[in-house]
Order: C-alpha cells, then structure tokens, then sequence
C-alpha cells in the first residue's frame, strides 16, 4: 500500500513538473539608428574671456533631459539670389526655437539648382565660403546663452559690416535614409569646419531694423559639422 | 475524395506498366510533434496514400496530406528605433508568437515488406514536401511616429510575413497489417527548414518540424497487373 502511494506520489509530481514549464525564451532584437548630423563649435560673447563650448547633435526625444534638436533643410528666396538654408532647431508642439543656421548661396551662373550634381560640385571638399552674403558666400547665425527664445534671436555673420570668418568643406558623401511618410530620402552629408565672426542680435534694434548692421561680435573657433542637403 | 484519388492515379500514371499491383485509400492519424524546448506538443492529420509494386514486396508510394501541429510558443520581438535627420522619431515594434502550425504535405517514398513478401511489415523511407504552411498564433506591427503623434497598429494571424511557407525533410514509416484492408501505421518526420523567415542582422527564433504519428491505413482501392 506505501508503495503504491510513493508510486502515485511520484507520477503526480512528475506530472506537475511537466506541466509546469517555463515559457520559452522570448527571442528580443533591439536596434536604433541616428544620424551623424552635428554641430559643434566654441564661442566668446563681448566681455567674455574663456570661450564656451556648445554642442548640437541629433538625439533620440523624450529620454531623459535630453534636449531634441532637429536639423531642417530647404531653399529660400532672397534678394542675393537662391540659396539653401539649413536650420537647427528645437521643436516643440507650442513653439520652434531657432539656434543655428548656415545659408549657402548658389553660384550666379548655376541653372539646376540643388540637384544631386549641383549640390556636389557647389560643396566639393577643400572649397572655402567665407562668411557674408550673396553667390559664392554663406551666412552662418548662432543664438547663444541668452538669445535662446521661441522668437529668433540668432546673431548673424551678414550683421557685421565687414563679415568676417570662413567655412572649409571637408568632405561630403551621398547619405540616404528612409522616411515613414515620405519614403526614401536622398541627399549629400557634408562634412565642414568653420571659425570667424557673428555680429551680434540686438533685441531692440534687429527686429525693427531691416538692415541691421553692428559692430559688436560673437566670436566663433573650433566649428565642426555635419549637415544634410537633400537633393531636388 | 474521389478527385484526390482521381488525382493519385494521374499522378502515377508515369508509372511504367511494369508494376504489378496498385493500391490506394486513405490514413488517418494522431500526431505527437516535438515543440519548442522540447516538449511534445498535439496534431491531427489525414492522408490519401497510392502504392505502386514494380518488384515482389517492394515499390514506391505516394502521399497527399494535410496536418495541423499544436502546442508551439516560439516567439520573436522586433524593436527598431530610428532618428530623422528632421528630428522626428519613428519607433517600429513587431511582435510575433506562433501556437500552431498547417500544412499541406506530399511524400515520394519507397517501401518494402520486411523479411519477405508474406510478412505483415512493410517498411517506407523517403521526402516530405510541405507547402502552404501557415501558422496560428499572434503577430502585431505597431508604428509610431513622433510626427503628430501618429500611431499605427496592424494585428492579424501570422502570415507570409514572418513564416516560411514550405518545408523539406525525410520520412520514416512502418505499416503492420492488422486485416485484410487495415494497417497500423506509424510515421517519423524531420523538417530542415526553420519555419520563421530568416530575420536580418539578428539570429531569430528556430522552430523546426519534428513529428512523431500512429494511425490507420485503410486500403480503399486495389488492382493486380497493371
């Protein structure tokens, strides 16, 4: 008779460790992707002795404190002629915070513009845009500590009246990536340096000033960066 | 069932005329396939079978069946986030777990009576080719963007999307005589093909087919000297 309890014992016990099996291991495969645009640079504000250090660079929302700058690129029409602004900003559903830009202009006598062709001879490495207006030029702006508002605040290379200042291209490559929405997109990463002289946003003279012009300068050294133009 | 047999018959008809019997019916069967981890899972499957003899107790069949397998919990989960240039965010999330397995099956396969002629045993080795695999179980595709907020989510059975859809191995069976037109079968089968998709960059979950089967062949139909 106690044999056959320890008997049946066993058989509910093994059968209890059948059925109480793990489930198997869920397989996980985690993968994220961002972009090598940045923005670095270091920067001295009139009165100011020590430079100060500044970092843009493309980040994944919401985790953290960590900021989100978003990289936004397109032509504009102005009076110098066409040109392609890139603009970093920060983005939220209330409000759009510009905090640098660079604005290349064409060359006068280019016909397709910003096309995959056009856009890597205009950036062919080595070539050097120094900083004011107009063909052949490019506009660098920068909002530091101080001028970081929702209203744009950037000073600006072209408020100097002698700009002052140069950006060098790197090197670039053809860079693709694909959009939920819009599908795949294609441009050029270029890669560049930059150093030079911003004149300085005055909150109560820019913005009623059609042509802003000063003397006082933001300084600019060490730039580095990385942006993205998508071809037409 | 007349048109699979029908359909049997034509698909021996290559059959040189040498042979000398044929016979056809149909098996039913209990199936104990081995799951994940494993474990031995649940299935249920049927048959139209044909048997050709072209020597003294040997010849070669062919198979049309279909089978359903329970009791697999494999499951894989994708999580791909990508950062745009523009700053927006788009999070991919895929989740998959398959329960069940179906699938139509066909086998070529030789067989030979164990011992002589007379014996009850007959003995079968050859391919399986299983093609329309489907699974039951969950799959979900979520998208989310951080452009507006939109969210997308698609849940539906597991399809073309993260299954195979066919499959390749080699059989085992023996047959004992019971009566007259009765066989007690019992069957062996290892599939070599992971029933997932192949997953880019990551090694994935594997789920291959390994069943083990007893049931009865019941012969409907049969000829001497064709």
């Amino acid at each position: 008779m106690r044999s056959l309890l320890y008997t049946t014992s066993l058989i509910l016990s093994l059968a209890m460790a059948w059925s109480c099996q793990q489930e198997p291991e869920l397989i996980v495969h985690e993968s994220s992707y961002i972009p090598p645009l940045y923005t670095q640079l270091e920067y001295r504000d009139t009165g100011q002795i020590d430079y100060s250090a500044q970092e843009f660079r493309l980040s994944l929302p919401f985790i953290g404190d960590t900021y989100n700058y978003g990289w936004y690129d397109g032509p504009v029409t102005t009076a110098e002629g066409p040109a392609m602004q890139i603009n970093i900003v920060h983005d939220t559903n209330w409000f759009v915070t510009y905090l640098f830009g660079v604005r290349f202009w064409a060359d006068s006598e280019e016909e397709s513009l910003w096309t995959a062709g056009h856009l890597k001879n205009m950036f062919e490495p080595g070539r050097v845009f120094l900083f004011g207006q107009g063909p052949g030029r490019v506009d660098l702006s920068f909002a530091h500590e101080g001028r970081i508002t929702h209203v744009d605040q950037r000073s600006r290379a072209s408020y100097l009246e002698e700009p002052e200042g140069q950006l060098q291209i790197v090197s670039t490559e053809d860079y693709s990536y694909l959009h939920p929405i819009e599908g795949h997109i294609e441009g050029l990463l270029v890669h560049c340096t930059f150093e030079g002289k911003l004149g300085l946003y005055d909150p109560a003279l820019t913005p009623v000033t059609e042509h802003f012009k000063t003397d006082a300068a933001l300084t600019l050294k060490n730039g580095t960066a990385a942006f993205l133009v998508t071809y037409e | 069932m007349k048109q699979l047999t029908a359909l049997l018959l034509l698909l021996l008809g290559s059959v040189p005329v040498v042979a000398q019997s044929f016979s056809a019916g149909l098996s039913p069967r209990l199936m104990a396939p081995i799951v994940t981890d494993a474990t031995i899972g649940q299935g249920w499957g049927a048959a139209v079978w044909s048997r050709v003899e072209l020597d003294d107790g040997k010849g070669l069949a062919l198979q049309l069946g279909w089978q359903e397998i329970r009791g697999y919990n494999s499951a894989v989960e994708i999580l791909d986030t990508r950062v745009l240039p523009e700053g927006n965010t788009w999070w991919l999330e895929e989740t998959a777990r398959l329960k069940r397995l179906q699938m139509w099956l066909i086998d070529l396969s030789f067989w030979q009576q164990a011992w002589n002629e007379n014996s009850p045993l007959t003995l079968e080795a050859g391919m399986r080719y299983s093609f329309g695999v489907t699974g039951t179980g969950n799959y979900q595709f979520r998208n989310i963007y951080s452009i507006g907020g939109a969210t997308t989510v698609s849940r539906r059975g597991l399809g073309e999307e993260v299954l195979r859809g066919h499959d390749l191995g080699i059989r085992i069976a023996g047959y004992y005589k019971l009566q007259e037109r009765l066989s007690l079968e019992a069957e062996a089968y290892q599939g070599f093909l992971n029933q997932w998709e192949n997953f880019e960059g990551f090694a994935g979950p594997t789920t291959y087919v390994t069943t083990f089967s007893i049931g009865l062949a019941l012969r409907l139909y049969q000829t001497k000297s064709l």
